[in-house]
């Protein structure tokens, strides 16, 4: 059953990436629950503030690219060496050598689609989705925290002003539990 | 933390730059209505691309007698233009590949329009053997299909069917990568655009991204290893182009530096194509912020380098074929300087070995004319490379009762020529309506290459006064101001680290 789930938050609005950095890095300190944060390019050090851990897409790459690879062999050795063998000048009809640049181009072929495609499925983007936005300026030039809105709600306010943020307002933050991409309108 | 010279020129120029004015330079582009000089280039691109229409569906429905090939040269102007275009389309994923894996950060303004360069460059290549194959309709038996007439199978020994996966896995996974990377900077256009419609379209295209810190982690890591496989992909595909010829027992084909001098050649004529092209867009599309003398430059360095290797290349060639003491592989030497095509061979000397020459010289290489014209002609010596070695390298066979002269029909020449309209249909299309520049990627180094200083408080660094000599006034100034600034702020928080 797929559920739709709202978070009432506080937006908080910086427009320079130095400062998100310092008001997140203060943020972590006092133990602040943040939702999810909206940068418009990849804010090098972020992660490592935020607590994220590296993407396992590294597996899932290996796992694709050892499929192409079993699926360009079998289908070699199938067809060069089972189905229709040929002696062509008494060369060998398994000839592994002659398979290496096929089994090089499906290895690849099927890491890098495999993995693009993980990546959007664990994303949970793909053509169709709408996605909701808290700030529409995140990807241009402002940097967007979203901060759970509960007891501590004073104190957030109160630190983030003193950390250089540029305008602070509520919302609503929506996820949904399904876990792959969906392409329904969530606001 | 990521540390840059502040005697090292600034990716991005401008004073008043900051992460609004790259969006909006980049996005007006595809916003406004095109101007009257892209409808008249692309109606001329259009046209051309007719001339391509019309001459390709000639030759089908003739055969390919309407060219000019026969018994002793099977192989010659269409294959010469396949691997011409299969080198022009390896720069693009070069740069955003290779580059990456190297962080060269000077890639991300121009890795966007080189990659689009390479597909559509791809798609030109493509054409030539399908079109060759003279029933295109029995194209699908090159893939291993189950079908009726027995159980037949492709020849997985083939260095031409090796050509097929190559090529088609490169251009799939060009387009993955090209792609993937342009999905940021759709939802940066979805954000800003004031229309429903163009709204909904760039939605729908930008799969819905929001620039969650989350996605961004994920989306570097399938960059890295995009770029991580893309790099022997791409050594790969022209390596195996070189395989239709080296795993051939000609004298001039049967060489074991056929691949990297393929590849050399390959990236050197890329970088020459990438360079004509981004001098004029960057003029027309008023970009020389993003795409500066000092990126023309470097290009120029690698034109320098991959020149260098290819010269190296031929100089091996020919000190084979007289080391080896194989009379057939000298005679084809001697033919190539002073036979019928010498032209063809002394043109590939001039062009690919002799002119790069001048790269060496800084007021060349910073001078977007003088490099504008060297490219255009590193283009036509590396066309000639790639003639010589296939035409000449079957012209005179073994048997000299065969042997034979080759030269273009009018259908040929029109095919090579209407590619070109292939091409730049595509490209205005893609300089009208994406953007040109990878947005994300220059805010991310934006700040790292001007000494990690806030928005606002930058280094006074205009084109001009990079253009000349890098005089130590200027050094001394952008020091100063470093310095000044390290003392302003806390070092730990200067910006992104790399």
């Amino acid at each position: 059953m797929i559920k739709i789930k709202k978070t009432d938050c506080i937006v908080a609005v910086f427009d320079d990436d130095t400062t998100l950095l310092g008001a997140l890095t203060k943020a972590r300190e006092k133990g602040f629950s943040i939702l999810d944060c909206f940068t418009p390019f990849p804010v090098h050090g972020i992660e490592k503030v935020l607590g994220i851990k590296r993407s396992n897409l590294a597996v899932a790459a290996f796992a694709f690219g050892s499929f192409g690879f079993l699926l360009a062999l079998t289908m070699m050795t199938y067809t060069l060496t089972f189905d229709w063998p040929e002696d062509i000048g008494g060369k060998p009809t398994w000839p592994l050598t002659s398979m290496v640049p096929i089994l090089f181009e499906l290895t690849v072929l099927c890491t890098a689609f495999g993995m693009t495609i993980t990546f959007f499925w664990t994303c949970k983007l793909m053509p169709g989705v709408i996605p909701v936005i808290y700030d529409k300026r995140s990807t241009d030039d402002h940097f967007v925290v979203l901060f759970a809105k509960d007891k501590r709600e004073a104190e957030v306010r109160e630190t983030m002003q003193q950390n250089g943020v540029k305008e602070m307002k509520d919302d609503q933050y929506i996820t949904h539990n399904f876990p792959g991409p969906l392409p329904i309108k969530l606001r | 933390m990521h540390f840059e010279s502040p005697v090292r020129e600034p990716l991005v120029l401008g004073k008043d730059t900051n992460y609004h004015t790259i969006t909006e330079d980049i996005c007006i582009e595809t916003e406004r209505r095109p101007s009257k000089y892209w409808f008249m280039s692309f109606g001329l691109a259009l046209a051309v691309l007719t001339l391509l229409a019309s001459c390709i569906t000639y030759t089908i429905m003739t055969g390919i007698g309407v060219w000019n090939l026969n018994k002793t040269i099977g192989w010659a102007y269409d294959i010469t233009n396949f691997v011409w275009w299969i080198g022009i389309g390896h720069a693009g994923t070069l740069i955003s590949a290779i580059l990456l894996l190297f962080r060269q950060q000077w890639r991300t303004s121009i890795n966007r329009s080189a990659e689009a360069m390479t597909i559509f460059a791809v798609f030109c290549a493509g054409l030539f053997p399908v079109i060759h194959m003279g029933r295109v309709w029995n194209g699908y038996m090159n893939l291993p299909l189950p079908n009726d007439f027995g159980p037949l199978w492709p020849n997985f020994n083939s260095a031409l069917l090796w050509d097929v996966f190559a090529i088609s896995t490169y251009l799939s996974v060009s387009v993955v990568f090209w792609y993937t990377g342009l999905i940021p900077d759709l939802a940066t256009m979805r954000d800003r655009s004031k229309s429903e419609s163009r709204k909904k379209v760039l939605t729908f295209f930008s799969f819905g991204w929001t620039g969650s810190v989350r996605h961004w982690n994920r989306f570097e890591l399938v960059c890295l290893i995009l770029a991580g496989i893309a790099t022997p992909l791409v050594l790969s595909v022209h390596t195996i182009v070189s395989f239709d010829f080296a795993t051939s027992v000609l004298p001039g084909w049967h060489t074991t530096i056929f691949p990297p001098y393929f590849v050399a050649g390959a990236i050197f004529s890329g970088f020459a194509m990438v360079h004509t092209l981004l001098i004029i867009a960057r003029k027309v599309m008023h970009l020389e912020k993003y795409i500066t003398i000092g990126h023309l430059e470097t290009m120029s360095k690698v034109l320098i380098l991959t020149g260098g290797l290819v010269s190296l290349a031929y100089g091996t060639e020919f000190f084979m074929a007289w080391y080896s003491g194989y009379g057939y592989e000298q005679f084809v030497f001697m033919n190539r300087l002073f036979g019928p095509y010498w032209f063809g061979q002394w043109s590939m000397i001039a062009f690919n070995s002799c002119l790069p020459q001048l790269f060496w010289f800084r007021k060349i290489r910073r001078n977007p004319t003088i490099t504008f014209i060297m490219a255009a002609f590193i283009n036509v010596g590396m066309w000639f490379e790639r003639f010589v070695i296939i035409v000449m390298g079957i012209h005179r066979d073994f048997l000299p009762s065969s042997w034979a002269m080759y030269s273009p029909t009018w259908v040929e020449i029109c095919i090579f020529i209407g590619t070109f309209g292939l091409f730049f249909t595509c490209f205005l299309l893609f300089c009208k309506y994406l953007p040109v520049i990878a947005i994300a990627e220059v805010k991310s180094i934006f700040k790292i290459t001007r000494g990690g200083k806030p928005v606002g408080a930058l280094v006074g660094a205009d084109e001009q006064d990079y253009n000349g000599d890098l005089g130590f006034e200027l050094a001394a100034k952008a020091k100063a101001s470093h310095d000044n600034h390290i003392e302003m702020m806390d070092i730990g928080k200067t910006g992104p680290s790399h």
